[in-house]
């Protein structure tokens, strides 16, 4: 555990000297939210509620979701591909440390660093453009943290898994461009119970609802029983993903094709 | 003690084929082919403890396949590896414990960290208590000269200086053996120099066994006692350093300035290399010609100049890799 908790405090030192990139980050959610609060402001005009959401709802719904798009670390997108594809993959193998570990802490890590400026960031540019969220409970507010860092987790582990079929296949970017809008589309830009029915209950099954959707619904609107639901569907997903990151890794380890120096 | 155990080791790889042009690259999608490769064949050797072993071989002849299975990264088809008594395809880990590696090309070290941080990690995911690893690199300061830049970013120092720290980096866990792939390549003849007299100095204080690749021949011919050549995935030749040079010794080459022209054919033990009228370069295989007859040949009275040395080692191993191929 002491050298995950290493990696961890190292990738943090390494991320500060990329401060600013936050910054471009930062500006870049801003449009995101102004473009989507001018559409949303647009389709309510006067309407009370649309998909069980108020209009003040559905904005600190966005600012929530795309702030966890925003904060997502790229790490595990993008670098297993990378070492898989130059080799240097084979280099981190011969250290002690797992190589999902050593890349599902540095996910953590630098995510932690994105997620503690944007955070107060995008609570600030709540207040001044939307106002309070009426519906916040927080008495509740640590479920909603577990909920947030569980949908982190997955998220992470999903992305790992995506990319170790780099293994396998020539290019696994295509991949995570269709999970990326999945979540995207059916949990940032439009909550789940704004589909039709039938959709409604297939999106439920997809990591869109443990990732953005759940925690976010949680932190919008609480109930009780949703929040069950949600945390239940996280802990399964989980076990699940790491039991097939692990297990694609072990397949794809023993793939692995390094020619040359 | 042998340290390092290879018997009848076997790789083959599977390279996807494609035929030209744009047909080809359409029908590689709906019909790829794939060619075998064998990059190993049937390779056995021992490594003895504190050996420093030069691994080399033209490109593509299967030398770093060969290192990635014996550090456990790659899997072979067949045939047994022991390092330390370790089988590295089951026992990646523990075996990581004990052996190091350093490929010249890749980076291991953090960029935005300094080389003391980078250390105090690598040294970390060893599982070295903090003492410990603290000591060590107060010694590694002293020892391997790093004391003007241990406190600057690794992106910040210039390349000699940076194979150097990931060599150090690379014995922070006391490894038996270092693996080091190319660790001179793209460095100017005086950090070379610095990274040999570093290499040497941590076999002889260290006593680690070293087990290199270069193409480099200055470094095998000043660091390594034993050379194992191989071609086309198998070893073509296994020597001591020393052999290898007596094998070739008997052969000369002749550089000689003349007053006069000189007309010389070539003759048994005698190859002309170059002929410029008054300037000739000659070898000489002396187990068929003596020094003294080819200068009888040349007429001694008529030489401004002339030189006689041995063959390049360079020249010796780019023979060898011929011969191999034909």
């Amino acid at each position: 555990m002491r050298k995950y908790l290493y990696i961890f405090k190292y990738t943090f030192i390494n991320e500060l000297s990329y401060f600013s990139k936050v910054v471009f980050r930062v500006i870049s959610y801003f449009l995101h939210i102004f473009v989507f609060y001018c559409v949303w402001d647009y389709v309510y005009d006067g309407t009370n509620k649309i998909g069980g959401f108020t209009i003040n709802q559905m904005m600190w719904y966005l600012i929530i979701a795309e702030l966890f798009m925003m904060g997502v670390s790229r790490v595990a997108r993008e670098r297993p591909i990378e070492e898989i594809k130059s080799g240097s993959i084979a280099y981190i193998m011969t250290k002690p440390y797992s190589y999902i570990g050593y890349i599902f802490t540095t996910y953590l890590a630098e995510g932690l660093i994105r997620l503690m400026i944007m955070i107060p960031i995008s609570i600030i540019f709540g207040f001044i453009f939307v106002g309070p969220l009426e519906t916040f409970q927080i008495k509740y507010s640590l479920i909603m943290i577990i909920s947030f860092i569980l949908a982190y987790s997955i998220n992470g582990l999903i992305q790992i898994l995506i990319s170790l079929f780099a293994f396998f296949m020539e290019d696994a970017g295509p991949l995570h461009w269709l999970y990326n809008k999945l979540l995207l589309i059916f949990g940032v830009f439009f909550p789940i119970d704004m589909m039709p029915g039938v959709l409604q209950s297939i999106l439920k099954y997809t990591p869109a609802y443990v990732i953005t959707y759940g925690p976010t619904k949680l932190i919008v609107n609480f109930n009780l029983v949703d929040a069950t639901y949600i945390l239940m569907a996280q802990v399964i997903y989980l076990a699940i993903v790491l039991v097939l990151v692990n297990l694609v890794y072990r397949r794809g380890v023993k793939k692995l094709n390094v020619n040359g120096g | 003690m042998a340290v390092i155990e290879v018997k009848h080791l076997n790789k083959k790889f599977r390279v996807k084929e494609k035929e030209k042009g744009l047909k080809g690259s359409i029908k590689a999608i709906f019909k790829p082919k794939y060619k075998t490769k064998k990059a190993v064949n049937n390779i056995s050797f021992e490594v003895e403890k504190g050996e420093v072993i030069a691994f080399i071989g033209p490109n593509g002849a299967g030398k770093s396949t060969t290192i990635k299975m014996l550090t456990g990264i790659l899997y072979p088809d067949s045939g047994k590896i022991n390092i330390l008594g370790y089988d590295p395809t089951k026992d990646r880990k523990k075996l990581s414990y004990e052996i190091s590696s350093v490929i010249g090309q890749k980076e291991q070290l953090w960029l935005h960290l300094t080389p003391y941080d980078n250390f105090k990690f690598i040294g970390t995911m060893y599982d070295i208590p903090n003492s410990v690893i603290e000591k060590k690199i107060k010694e590694y300061i002293d020892v391997f000269d790093l004391k003007d830049f241990i406190n600057t970013p690794v992106r910040g120092l210039s390349l000699g200086q940076r194979i150097r720290c990931e060599i150090v980096a690379a014995l922070i866990n006391d490894p038996k053996i270092l693996f080091l792939d190319e660790p001179t390549i793209g460095l100017d003849p005086v950090v070379k120099e610095n990274i040999r007299t570093l290499i040497k100095r941590l076999n002889k204080e260290f006593k680690t066994t070293i087990f290199l690749t270069s193409h480099d021949i200055s470094d095998i011919e000043k660091l390594c006692k034993r050379v194992i050549v191989v071609n086309d995935g198998t070893i073509v030749m296994d020597t001591t350093m020393d052999e290898l040079k007596y094998h070739f010794m008997n052969k000369k080459i002749i550089e000689v300035k003349m007053s006069e022209e000189v007309n010389l054919d070539d003759v048994d033990g005698i190859t002309i290399l170059k002929d410029k009228g008054y300037n000739l370069k000659l070898e000489v295989d002396t187990t068929k010609k003596n020094i003294k007859d080819v200068l009888n040949l040349l007429n001694q009275d008529n030489i401004i100049d002339i030189n006689i040395s041995n063959i390049p080692l360079e020249d010796i191993i780019s023979s060898i890799y011929k011969k191999e191929k034909k």
